[in-house]
């Protein structure tokens, strides 16, 4: 009686009425709001989304994140030597740093904010726990913040519910690579968990100019970490996600700096929290806290020897006065444009050095060696609450605010520690005008101690004139904020355990320095205009995306960021009209192919030049530029068998490296499994290789064989 | 037209027309339906009104415990488990079971002249996911083991898998398996296996798939199934009325079965987000009610 109960208050709704005693009745059954509130429709998403999942990354044989950005349309790869990092851009950008996309890792950003940029083998997620990656081709700081800048990475783990048992894989190639990976996942009712340990390694590029089957490159890396994930409900519509990670790695530094082989090698440890609450007040209503924490500390030791004088304390202060100056001194050039405007101070300077150098003779020239480091420890702490509620059919509201605390420690960069503070409030309505045309309208207001507070919005309408077609109109603006080092250096080298000098010092401070309160640099901007069209054609198993833009980016600061570098400035222009597509088509159930291609037209304006020389000039106009190619265009292709698959991809960029290189790769991929009494047992091999003879950006980025290839194996039970 | 129960613009007097029809209109039998619950229920009431309205014949309600006459009852109605289970029989009465699981009469001691299952069967529930879905792949399904398989009486349908979750350390891992590589997980009459406590955590885990739950019933489409067909009362009423007709006039009664009219039903925003077009719900129900006939 008790079970039918409800069914009389309900009686006008006999339409869903079950007698069948004991099967559930409706109001016994809880709505899974996961369900309702899944995602956008594909052709009502109001930006240019690339979504890869996890069987394309098992298809493709990709070991690494920064690989996976080559099947994005429009998405470019590069590497940084100094720091030995992948350079990952979106259209156009500097391949040197990589600090213009947000990457979130389960909404954890891995985007460091003290020195900005994304360390690749820093972040602690093996390819095998990755669910999907949503690329958000585009600016969308509205929706994530700033340095959401040329788009966003969204990288989403697999819940530990479904990854039940035991992975194990190991891997073995050319080139260094030895890669290995366990992970065991766990339930208990309804709580799960995973622990995964996953280890990388590989030898990297070979140099410019090594013989056949050599590495001379010093860019060897090895990464290893421990990740853990709980999932819980703590109640009937909440849920609890906890992760915890802690990583180790070695990357080797092919630094071609002579004086200072700082970068020989760089270590580095890091640790991470991250919690999230996801409460479901109703079918119309859900909020989230999520608080992260993370850590990093990198540690680089070198040695370097330079002339004695460099280290004088003289010198150093003459550098903070006039660096101009004290460069032509240093490199004994002529000094006569400069000592017409000169300061007493400066003068005072100038005296006291040539005297030294004068008393000193020999002895201000001789080599003086000692250690250098240039440590670095972040860390950050987020809190953010984000609020979703349904109004209505039509309306929808995400809002939310942040808080958020950097805090770098580093002798070198900042004389000690500096910490910068950021809020953050945003919202998005997602609001259907009319059933075939939907608007979204976002901004994000944010604060910051080290920069001025901003607002960058976001503007966006999807006419769905077919059931799963749609054009869209997206303008969004975003900012990229200047880093701590950009903004607040305190950059200095100190050698310590000097070798015998006039000085009598034990440890000294190098002239060259940058030690500045606020530079007071305007923030890099975007504003970006898209017309998409989305297509899905589910009788022909094809789905179609395609855009036209216009990116305008300006306040760019294109000035390196290293210790010699006298002036940065934010006033770099970039005006960059393209297209690109995306089409992935099943032909039929065992095959799939996927290709992309991009047109890229970048036009760079360099703002004030007045003190540079013409090669400074003519690297910064090529900096922004060099990663991306005009035209690129990759395919592949993938066909299951019963136990086993394969594929081929194609990657071709054309006029890469302004116009200076072709690059052309071929890949193939293949697995094999067996089922042996419940457990699967694979076998798999990967053969890459170089079409052309072409480096990546910069001459040593090559490898000295044209072919790389890797064999894996593992076991799941 | 003028039919004497048309002007419905009093309710008082319409329920007086209908009086009037339940005890006066019937000419060609002597007996009445009795439609016999634990309750009395509004559902009940609907239903045997439904019933009178179609089959032309008187009905009564009577509750489980009430002695019945076999000189005035044409056929007893056992709405529900309760009132099936406490039947005790009586001679020259055929009984008709209705809003009963397949499982539930197969099990039962009683004697039933006929009865309508109240769930939808698998295979329709399968044409309707290949309608929707597509026939690429094959479609899980999850039962307890094979011995519950076999019951289903599944043969020779290569686009059904099922899942024997005694086979795995827990649901989740069948669970797991089956969204690996069907491309939706078709849900079938288990009270057990879909239950209050299991539902959460099948359709939580089916959509971190990206994958739809396709069934069991009508009552999960609110709580996130994507499709399913259904019988209402009026298709229970459709139904029991060609079996009482039948049964009466021939003394043949139809056998057990699945119910032959029924609606499809869907939860839009799942599909929407799921990225799947739904063909019309109607017209797809008629589609396969055709389908089911001429077979």
């Amino acid at each position: 009686m008790a079970l039918l109960g409800p069914a009389i208050s309900q009686a006008e709704e006999f339409a869903d009425f079950e007698l069948g005693e004991p099967f559930a009745l409706e109001e016994d059954i809880p709505v899974v709001l996961t369900a309702s509130r899944l995602k956008q429709p594909r052709a009502e998403v109001p930006a240019s989304v690339t979504v890869i999942e996890a069987e394309q990354i098992r298809d493709w044989g990709v070991r690494t994140l920064p690989d996976l950005m080559r099947f994005v349309p429009g998405m470019f790869v590069g590497h940084v030597d100094d720091e030995n990092n992948a350079s990952v851009a979106y259209h156009s950008s500097n391949p040197s740093l990589m600090r213009r996309l947000q990457v979130l890792v389960d909404g954890r950003s891995v985007f460091r904010a003290g020195i900005a940029s994304v360390a690749w083998d820093d972040i602690p997620v093996a390819m095998e726990d990755i669910l999907r990656v949503e690329v958000t081709r585009g600016p969308n700081a509205s929706t994530y913040g700033a340095n959401s800048f040329l788009g966003v990475i969204n990288i989403v783990t697999k819940h530990p519910g479904d990854t039940l048992g035991t992975r194990v894989r190991y891997r073995n190639g050319s080139q260094g690579i030895d890669d290995s990976f366990v992970s065991y996942s766990g339930q208990s009712g309804l709580n799960s968990y995973r622990l995964t340990f996953n280890l990388q390694a590989d030898d990297g590029f070979d140099g410019a100019d090594t013989d056949e089957g050599e590495d001379e490159f010093n860019d060897s890396k090895r990464h290893g970490y421990l990740a853990g994930y709980l999932s819980r409900p703590l109640g009937p519509s909440t849920v609890l996600n906890l992760q915890a990670g802690y990583k180790e790695g070695h990357s080797d530094i092919g630094s071609d700096d002579e004086r200072f082989r700082t970068r020989p090698y760089r270590d580095n440890q890091a640790g991470y929290l991250w919690g999230k609450v996801n409460h479901e007040f109703s079918a119309t209503h859900q909020s989230h806290l999520q608080i992260y924490w993370q850590t990093d500390k990198r540690t680089q030791d070198g040695y370097g020897c330079v002339p004695a004088i460099t280290l004088d304390p003289d010198l150093y202060a003459l550098y903070g006065l006039n660096p101009l100056l004290t460069n032509a001194l240093v490199n004994q050039d002529d000094l006569t444009p400069y000592l017409s405007s000169l300061t007493a101070e400066e003068q005072a300077l100038l005296v006291s050095i040539q005297q030294t150098l004068t008393v000193n003779g020999a002895a201000a020239v001789e080599e003086v060696c000692g250690q250098v480091d240039t440590n670095v420890t972040e860390q950050r702490a987020d809190l953010e609450w984000q609020d979703t509620i349904v109004w209505s059919d039509s309306l929808r509201t995400v809002s939310g605010f942040s808080l958020r605390q950097d805090r770098v420690d580093s002798e070198t960069y900042f004389g000690g520690v500096a910490t910068n503070n950021t809020y953050r409030l945003f919202f998005n309505v997602e609001w259907r005008l009319l059933e075939s045309l939907t608007t979204n309208l976002g901004a994000m207001y944010e604060d910051e101690d080290a920069n001025n507070a901003e607002v960058s919005p976001r503007v966006a309408f999807n006419w769905m004139f077919m059931p799963q077609q749609s054009f869209r109109l997206v303008y969004a603006e975003a900012i990229r904020s200047p880093d701590l080092l950009e903004q607040e250096p305190d950059y200095s080298l100190t050698l310590t355990g000097l070798t015998d000098n006039y000085l009598n010092a034990d440890s000294a401070k190098f002239y060259m320095h940058q030690s500045i309160s606020h530079r007071g640099l305007d923030p890099e901007r975007i504003a970006s205009t898209e017309l998409g069209y989305y297509g899905s054609f589910p009788d022909y198993r094809l789905a179609l995306d395609v855009k036209v833009y216009q990116d305008r980016l300006t306040q760019l600061i294109s000035s390196p960021i290293n210790l010699a570098t006298t002036t940065v400035r934010s006033d770099t222009r970039m005006d960059i009209n393209g297209a690109e597509m995306q089409l992935q088509w099943r032909p039929g159930v065992r095959d799939s192919l996927w290709m992309t291609a991009s047109y890229v037209d970048t036009d760079v304006t360099l703002g004030d030049t007045s003190d540079l020389s013409d090669s400074a000039i003519e690297s910064l106009y090529e900096v922004e530029t060099r990663l991306s190619a005009e035209n690129s265009f990759v395919v592949s292709w993938s066909h299951h068998g019963n136990s086993w698959n394969t594929s081929v991809s194609h990657f071709w960029y054309d006029a890469y490296n302004n116009g200076k290189n072709a690059y052309r790769r071929l890949e193939i991929n293949g697995r094999k499994q067996w089922l042996i009494h419940g457990k699967t047992v694979w076998l798999g091999a990967f053969w890459q290789h170089l079409i052309d003879d072409g480096r990546l950006n910069y001459s040593n980025q090559v490898y000295s064989e044209d072919n790389v290839y890797y064999l894996q194996g593992g076991l799941d039970f | 037209m003028n039919l004497p129960c048309m002007d419905a613009g009093r309710k008082i007097r319409t329920s007086l027309c209908w009086m009037a029809l339940v005890f006066f209109v019937p000419l060609a039998w002597s007996g009445e339906l009795v439609f016999v619950s634990h309750a009395l229920l509004p559902s009940v009431r609907e239903l045997a009104q439904q019933t009178a309205e179609r089959s032309g014949k008187t009905v009564r309600i009577a509750l489980t415990d009430e002695a019945l006459n076999a000189a005035t009852t044409d056929a007893v109605i056992l709405v529900g488990p309760q009132a099936l289970a406490q039947w005790q029989g009586v001679e020259n009465i055929p009984a008709i079971a209705v809003f009963v699981s397949r499982e539930v009469v197969r099990q039962s001691r009683t004697e039933l002249a006929s009865a309508v299952y109240l769930e939808p069967p698998l295979l329709r529930q399968l044409e309707l996911a290949k309608n929707i879905i597509g026939t690429d792949y094959p479609f899980g399904v999850l039962v307890a083991d094979n011995e519950q398989w076999q019951s289903l009486g599944i043969k020779n349908q290569h686009l059904l898998v099922p899942y024997f979750t005694a086979d795995y350390p827990s649901l989740n891992y069948a669970l797991q398996d089956l969204l690996k590589t069907s491309p939706a997980l078709i849900g079938i009459y288990d009270p057990q296996l879909y239950s209050s406590a299991n539902i959460k955590n099948i359709l939580i885990t089916a959509y971190r798939h990206n994958k739809p739950l396709i069934g069991p019933s009508s009552a999960y489409i609110k709580a996130g199934a994507m499709a399913t067909t259904y019988s209402d009362i009026s298709d229970i009423a459709a139904r029991l009325s060609d079996i009482v007709s039948t049964g009466l006039r021939s003394g043949q009664w139809p056998a057990a079965d699945y119910n032959p009219y029924f609606k499809v039903k869907y939860n839009q925003q799942v599909a929407r987000s799921l990225n799947l077009l739904l063909p019309d719900a109607d017209q797809l129900a008629e589609r396969l009610a055709a389908q089911e006939k001429a077979q």
